[in-house]
């Protein structure tokens, strides 16, 4: 039976309840808002100067952050792909940086490394922040692609006379185009919807939807407009989803062959890792001294009693792995019932969710707290599985797509069930791929900042992010840079720890 | 395996939403709203009010600013969870108005307000609290002296300020150059803008800006020095207001219209023009307090200005055009 036929086959029902199941959530908290506050200016809104000036900005600085990104990965993700050392691990593990090092340290940190170079506020100090901050998605994304590569399909066109450009157009690119696109479209839906990074080196007049869903939230307390604002967003990005094709054909993974690198391809990449590394590293540094010059003093004072008693550092980082380990457990389950489950509608459906606004969807729920009482826990739990399930869904899509269906339509025929055939088939072979996304959404839940910043949830639940951003806006950077250090050491130490388990996958 | 999701989900939708989350229901818990600037009161005033009144104060200051604020309180209008919001500014007010959010409360205390000036709700929305005038604060080794507005129009992206539909301090700013330019504001900032080095989004934002010497000065308060002499015992910065008038910016108390306990909201009111909130609010808050009250050495070098400029009410309330056409200069 083709794979085709097999995928075709699996399209039951089964496959469009899940995301049918999520759009109903979606609908359910988001309407209470729609409802109250879509006026005739909403639609007025979507069509204004400034929605269009605003539009051509997020486009102009995404555009051009993801093209500086892709260019910049290139290299790096060869050479991933065909080396296995400490420069290659250490490029690898570049892809927690815009998962987990905070984007506010991260407006902070190149806000202070541009002061003097005349850059700061500028269109190329945006860019330069977005290249660091998305440009390990797309290493991660395209790195994997390429070790996929069947070169046995190279060799044959090489002994065929094939040119090497015309390798690159047949063979090459369609067998990377999938991982590439959602690598890009990935990187281009963190710029779309930047934020931090845009308020601390960029300027009023490179706003993003999302900077000016804010100012409308807080300065001119127009709910209509905020709402104009975020369907643009979506819609914007839901267009650009829809035009990223998608093949369902099975990546071979046999005739894998290792390139050699070139001395200028491993210069390249390890200057991309200190770059990478290197805005960690001097963020780290500056947490090792308080003002008088005495070592690890700031972590100490974290971890004070008095200092607890006031800003809550321990519960709040109890709390924030606590919420990680529940939302990732969920998450990785649902994106593992949408991926086993395949439908148009979900790869239609999912992938659009990218474009939510973090900081409409957060005003959505506050609504709902005061329609529904629901607590505001549940509903941040809601919020980030909304905005987490599409990253699961993208990571586990391509193992999926490669998982080789006819041993389970073997099983079924052997009368093995559901649960069954995910214990004894599904699970063992791909263990490795349902525990890294779940550590994926793990750390993606513990760094989460905007939607449990303006849920203002902190006296309730006090999360890790929102604690240290009150560190910095306290005026206590020590104590904030040592806490995001913290926390880069907690999450790094949870992936290495999930890495040497893992390693026979 | 699909039916079981479904139903666990849907169960601990159901389960979790039957459960009430409402701070305010205890009749005598009163609950304060304010940004996070106001977090001293916690500590300042809290147990205070609760051993005089017998009542639990709830004070929530997780609001970046008092727009951030009224926007949570203008959401939470058909079921308030606040009694009291703390830090409303004249432009402010007439938002919070639009949206029909407070309740009108005319405190007997009132009569202690040393300058009855400061009275910028004559309909008792808002009772004032505390006041401070505008400053640019700014580095004499990086800056000569400054006389005049225009000098700061001459600058080289020096100015750090706060984006005015963010930040009180940055709407104040706005307002402050429209009191003194009248129609002809926009010109004036047309020319303004080779001089802004960076508009962030809060005061705490430029604040780190100019500590850090990136920029040379900032919009700020006059009452910074103070701050300085009192925790660093040096003024290496100064302060410039100038001499065609100082802005002050006053912040007030309101009660939130549907208040769960409006007899212990008034009870409030009548607090905060008391001697034991007033006498906090110059080394906690750095603002001049409304009532007199003695005041700390490191006030000395606090600068209240001679001559002042305000802005007509005609003004207030077209402030969403005003901001409108601030986005058009700076889009």
């Amino acid at each position: 039976m083709g794979i085709n036929k097999l995928l075709s086959s699996l399209k039951t029902k089964k496959g469009v309840v899940f995301p049918l199941l999520l759009i109903g959530i979606l609908i359910f908290i988001t309407m209470p808002f729609f409802k109250d506050y879509m006026t005739y200016s909403t639609l007025t809104g979507l069509v204004t100067k400034k929605t269009i000036s605003i539009f051509i900005n997020t486009i102009t600085q995404s555009s051009l952050s993801v093209f500086i990104s892709l260019l910049i990965a290139i290299i790096p993700a060869f050479y991933i792909a065909n080396r296995k050392n400490l420069i290659s691990k250490l490029t690898g593990q570049t892809i927690f940086i815009p998962f987990f090092f905070p984007s506010v340290s991260a407006g902070i940190v190149f806000s202070l490394l541009l002061r003097n170079t005349g850059l700061n506020y500028t269109l190329v100090a945006i860019v330069i922040a977005h290249v660091f901050y998305n440009s390990p998605i797309i290493v991660k994304y395209l790195s994997d692609s390429i070790s996929s590569i069947d070169h046995s399909l190279i060799e044959s066109a090489k002994m065929d006379g094939a040119s090497n450009i015309l390798i690159f157009r047949k063979i090459i690119i369609p067998q990377i185009r999938d991982g590439l696109f959602r690598g890009i479209f990935l990187a281009y839906t963190y710029c779309f919807t930047s934020f931090a990074v845009i308020l601390s080196v960029g300027n009023i007049k490179y706003s993003t939807f999302e900077t000016a869903i804010t100012s409308a939230l807080t300065g001119r307390i127009n709910f209509s407009l905020v709402i104009s604002y975020a369907v643009v967003q979506f819609t914007v990005l839901s267009i650009i989803n829809s035009l990223i094709p998608r093949s369902h054909e099975i990546e071979k993974t046999y005739n894998k062959k290792k390139i050699k690198s070139n001395i200028i391809f491993i210069v390249i990449t390890i200057i991309y890792v200190l770059f990478e590394w290197g805005v960690i590293i001097h963020s780290m540094a500056f947490s090792l001294f308080n003002n008088s010059g005495t070592i690890f003093a700031p972590y100490l004072t974290l971890f004070s009693r008095e200092f607890n008693a006031k800003y809550h550092v321990i519960q709040s980082i109890v709390n924030s792995l606590s919420l990680s380990l529940i939302i990732s457990i969920i998450t990785t389950f649902f994106g593992y019932a949408l991926v086993s489950h395949p439908a148009k509608i979900t790869e239609k459906v999912i992938p659009s969710f990218f474009g939510i606004s973090s900081a409409f969807l957060a005003i959505t729920l506050y609504y709902c707290n005061i329609v529904y009482k629901i607590p505001m826990q549940l509903l941040l739990s809601i919020g980030i599985f909304i905005i987490t399930i599409p990253i699961a869904y993208s990571f586990m899509y391509d193992n999926f797509k490669n998982f080789n269906y006819s041993i389970i339509e073997s099983a079924r025929s052997d009368g093995a069930n559901t649960f069954q055939i995910f214990k004894h088939i599904k699970f063992p072979l791909l263990r490795g791929t349902i525990i890294g996304t779940m550590l994926q959404i793990f750390t993606i839940t513990y760094g989460e900042f905007t939607l449990s910043f303006s849920m203002k949830i902190q006296n309730m639940l006090p999360l890790s992010s929102v604690v240290n951003y009150s560190l910095g806006s306290m005026r206590l950077l020590k104590e904030s840079a040592a806490m995001s250090s913290l926390n880069i050491i907690i999450l790094l130490l949870i992936f290495n720890i999930s890495s040497i388990i893992l390693k026979d996958d | 395996m699909m039916k079981r999701t479904i139903f666990l989900v849907v169960s601990v939708l159901l389960l979790m939403g039957c459960k009430k989350n409402n701070p305010a229901e205890n009749a005598t818990t009163l609950t304060v709203y304010s940004y996070n600037s106001m977090s001293w009161i916690k500590d300042a005033i809290k147990a205070d009010f609760e051993s005089l009144y017998n009542c639990t104060l709830t004070i929530d200051t997780q609001f970046t600013d008092t727009g951030d604020m009224l926007s949570k309180v203008v959401l939470e209008k058909k079921d308030p969870k606040a009694d009291i919001i703390l830090g409303i500014t004249p432009a402010l007010l007439i938002k919070a108005k639009q949206h029909d959010i407070l309740s009108q409360y005319k405190s007997p205390n009132l009569k202690n307000i040393k300058n009855q000036k400061l009275l910028f709700d004559s309909n008792h929305y808002t009772t004032p609290y505390d006041y401070g005038s505008l400053a640019i604060i700014y580095n004499p080794d990086k800056i000569g002296d400054l006389k005049n507005f225009s000098d700061l129009w001459k600058m080289d992206k020096q100015l750090v300020i706060q984006d005015p539909r963010t930040s009180s301090t940055g709407l104040d700013f706005l307002m402050w150059t429209i009191a003194l330019y009248g129609d002809n504001w926009k010109n004036e900032w047309k020319s303004l803008h080779k001089g802004i080095l960076a508009t962030t989004s809060g005061w705490s934002e430029s604040f780190a800006k100019f500590e850090s010497g990136e920029a040379a000065m900032m919009v700020s308060y006059a009452t910074d020095l103070a701050y300085s002499y009192h925790y660093y015992k040096t003024v290496k910065n100064k302060i410039f207001i100038p001499e065609e008038g100082g802005y002050i910016q006053i912040e007030g108390a309101s009660i939130i219209k549907g208040a769960k306990n409006k007899k212990l909201a008034e009870k409030f009111i009548d607090y905060v023009l008391t001697k034991n909130f007033q006498e906090k609010i110059p080394l906690n808050q750095w603002m001049f307090p409304v009532i007199d009250v003695e005041m700390p050495e490191a006030f000395n070098y606090a600068v209240e200005p001679e001559k002042t400029v305000s802005i007509s009410n005609e003004i207030i309330n077209s402030i969403d055009s005003i901001l409108e056409q601030w986005e058009s200069i700076n889009y």
